[in-house]
């Protein structure tokens, strides 16, 4: 009977959420956000401030220049047409062992080079079946900030274990390579496609050479590695699909913290493209991204079916976040309203402390119960307690709700390694470690609190048509 | 590909495995969130916190269990909590049905329309509890969750999962002004 009872709750439920949910693209997204945000911090924060002040100074007149050369390719996203666009002569196809990778298209454009390629053919045995990464780092970061006028990341990622990791390179006739700057895909059970970003190729370079040192998470000696594929690449013919990109008029007055800055029309509806700053937050606060994201209304006050758009590279820039939906139909009650109820924030370099005292000799496992209340930027931080862990300490944290993220070190010891987050949704459970190499420190200690992420309650708001943009009332 | 490859291929940093997970999993555990919070979207915003919180998490996750009851029991406790602060809680009145009949009425009726009202009906009769009596009824019904299961993932003791059971039925049977047996 309970069998039955769930198809009808399943049935009724399915009135409210559609089986063709897909949550996937949003949540991509977010986490590429957060990744590049991150990278960008730990590569050159200093550095990352100054252009990000020079990007915010420059914004206006440079965006908007780049805007009207702007155009939009499926698939692709969006290009910089101030030179010509050429592309793969041909989808290439190898073969070799059983696997097929295929590169079905590559965009070359004056500020970046695009690459789709897809992987079939892959055995089930050639995943990891007994691994173990308990205990070993996670994943760790490097990155490269260019001198193109904004900061852009790329990714190495070094993994612990056996398994490849991606890893993919074009390299140039002069025998140079680029790396990766950005990247996106989805996977099925016996594959997976990946949209690959590379920074420009001058115009006089018609072929290259694609890279792929191993067939991603697969174990190493599993599948045929250190591919090479060559490419041919040629002008884009006029076949190829280009929609306008149109930049959203500006508001007459101050820069808004969110603005709507491009406007795509689609055959079904339209792109929406836009920015969100860090203007009008809290001292030292610098927006990072979500939770919320853009909530769309038409005249009558009822949500727009739209959802996150796909092929838009993530925004390396500190202190900002680029948002994108595509608006699904072109019959709406005129205007939309874009609102963002919530924004995540960084206090940067914002640090407190307090002391504790482990006494001699701590143990593993040794628990102290503090109940002690730190007041940091306006938000009261309730230190729980602290555990010792076998390489280092454990804090916990009951804080005020809008918290989501902070750190803690011990003051003159830097450690090696460690991690934090929040237990709940928006309950103020925080935790943080701290990891050492050898016996952590221990007696009288200054604990540092710092890197505190918290979110702050706007709403946000604009309003647009296809006829205008307005400030929302 | 089974959820554990896919959940190596997310240790790997490979978004494909997360995308396996979520096609998998995403629409159901969407409803479980909305049953208990009774908003699609705040729904919706549980499931993706959630899945993000899994990205981020992956290296810990132990592979010995089984993914589909941790993600459940990750979104039932963000259902709880969020519902919980938001003070959500329609007012009560009086019912011509109970819940289990309502059940019982929809697993036998075979017009489409009278269908589709049932749903309704059930959609509504269920808005009626606390957000922690719809999370046991979700878990006992919908995800058809023994009491020892509910158990854990409530953070409760068993007795306590059923004495919430039982609230929760006679809450039900308070409110639709009925007193008749209800229909495990």
């Amino acid at each position: 009977m309970n069998k039955n009872y769930l198809d009808v709750l399943d049935s009724a439920a399915s009135l409210r959420i559609s089986d063709n949910l897909d949550l996937f693209p949003s949540v991509a997204e977010r986490i590429n956000q957060r990744k590049a945000f991150m990278q960008t911090l730990r590569a050159r924060p200093a550095l990352a401030v100054m252009l990000a002040i020079l990007a915010l100074l420059l914004l206006t007149g440079v965006a908007y220049a780049i805007g009207r050369l702007a155009g939009y390719i499926p698939g692709v996203g969006i290009v910089d047409q101030s030179e010509p666009l050429r592309v793969l002569a041909e989808p290439v196809t190898v073969t070799r062992g059983g696997i097929t990778l295929t590169v079905q298209q590559v965009v070359l454009s004056a500020d970046k080079t695009v690459l789709l390629y897809r992987v079939d053919g892959i055995p089930e045995n050639a995943y990891p079946s007994d691994e173990n990464t308990e205990g070993l780092p996670s994943s760790s970061y490097s990155s490269i900030i260019t001198t193109e006028g904004t900061p852009q990341v790329s990714e190495s990622i070094v993994e612990a274990d056996s398994s490849c990791v991606p890893d993919d390179h074009l390299r140039l006739p002069n025998g140079s390579t680029l790396g990766i700057r950005s990247s996106q895909g989805r996977g099925w059970t016996t594959g997976f496609e990946n949209q690959l970003v590379y920074p420009p190729i001058s115009g006089d370079t018609n072929e290259v050479t694609f890279l792929v040192s191993c067939i991603s998470g697969t174990l190493p000696e599993a599948l045929p590695q250190n591919w090479e594929i060559h490419l041919r690449l040629i002008p884009a013919s006029s076949d190829l699909t280009i929609l306008p990109v149109v930049n959203a008029p500006a508001i007459a007055g101050q820069l808004s913290a969110m603005t709507l800055e491009q406007v795509i029309e689609t055959d079904n509806g339209y792109i929406l493209i836009g920015k969100f700053r860090s203007i009008g937050l809290p001292a030292h606060a610098q927006a990072q991204g979500g939770p919320s994201f853009v909530l769309i209304t038409d005249a009558n006050g009822q949500a727009v079916d739209a959802a996150p758009a796909r092929d838009l590279e993530p925004n390396n820039v500190f202190g900002e976040f680029v948002w994108g939906y595509e608006i699904k139909g072109k019959k709406q009650a005129w205007p939309l309203t874009l609102t963002m109820d919530t924004v995540q924030v960084l206090y940067y370099e914002q640090t407190t402390d307090f002391q504790f005292d482990t006494g001699p000799n701590p143990q593993t496992g040794q628990k102290w119960i503090l109940n002690q209340d730190i007041q940091f930027e306006g938000y009261t931080i309730r230190v729980v307690s602290i555990e010792r862990t076998s390489n280092g300490y454990s804090f916990v944290f009951k804080a005020d709700p809008h918290v989501v993220g902070i750190t803690a070190e011990i003051k003159d010891f830097p450690p090696v390694g460690g991690n934090g987050g929040d237990g709940g949704f928006g309950t103020g459970d925080l935790y943080s470690t701290t990891e050492y190499n050898g016996e952590p420190p221990s007696g009288k200690l200054t604990i540092e609190l710092g890197w505190l992420h918290a979110n702050v309650a706007g709403p946000w708001q604009v309003q647009w048509s296809p006829d205008n943009v307005l400030p929302a009332p | 590909m089974d959820d554990l490859q896919a959940i190596r291929r997310l240790k790997h940093g490979d978004l494909g495995g997360l995308e396996i997970l979520m096609q998998r999993y995403q629409v159901k555990a969407a409803r479980a969130a909305f049953l208990i919070t009774y908003d699609e979207s705040i729904a919706q915003d549980i499931v993706q916190e959630t899945f993000i919180r899994i990205y981020q998490r992956i290296h810990q996750f132990d592979e010995s269990r089984q993914f589909e009851p941790y993600l459940i029991r990750s979104v039932i406790h963000a259902a709880i909590n969020v519902v919980r602060g938001s003070g959500k809680f329609t007012s009560l009145d009086d019912r011509s049905d109970d819940i289990t009949n309502l059940l019982d009425r929809a697993v036998s009726v075979e017009s489409q329309v009278e269908s589709t009202q049932l749903q309704y009906e059930i959609l509504d009769a269920l808005s009626r509890l606390s957000p922690r009596q719809r999370a046991v009824i979700v878990q006992r019904y919908y995800l058809d969750m023994s009491e020892k299961e509910m158990a854990l993932t409530l953070d409760a003791a068993p007795g306590t999962v059923k004495w919430l059971l039982n609230a929760a039925r006679e809450r039900l049977r308070q409110m639709l002004g009925q007193k008749g047996e209800s229909n495990e």
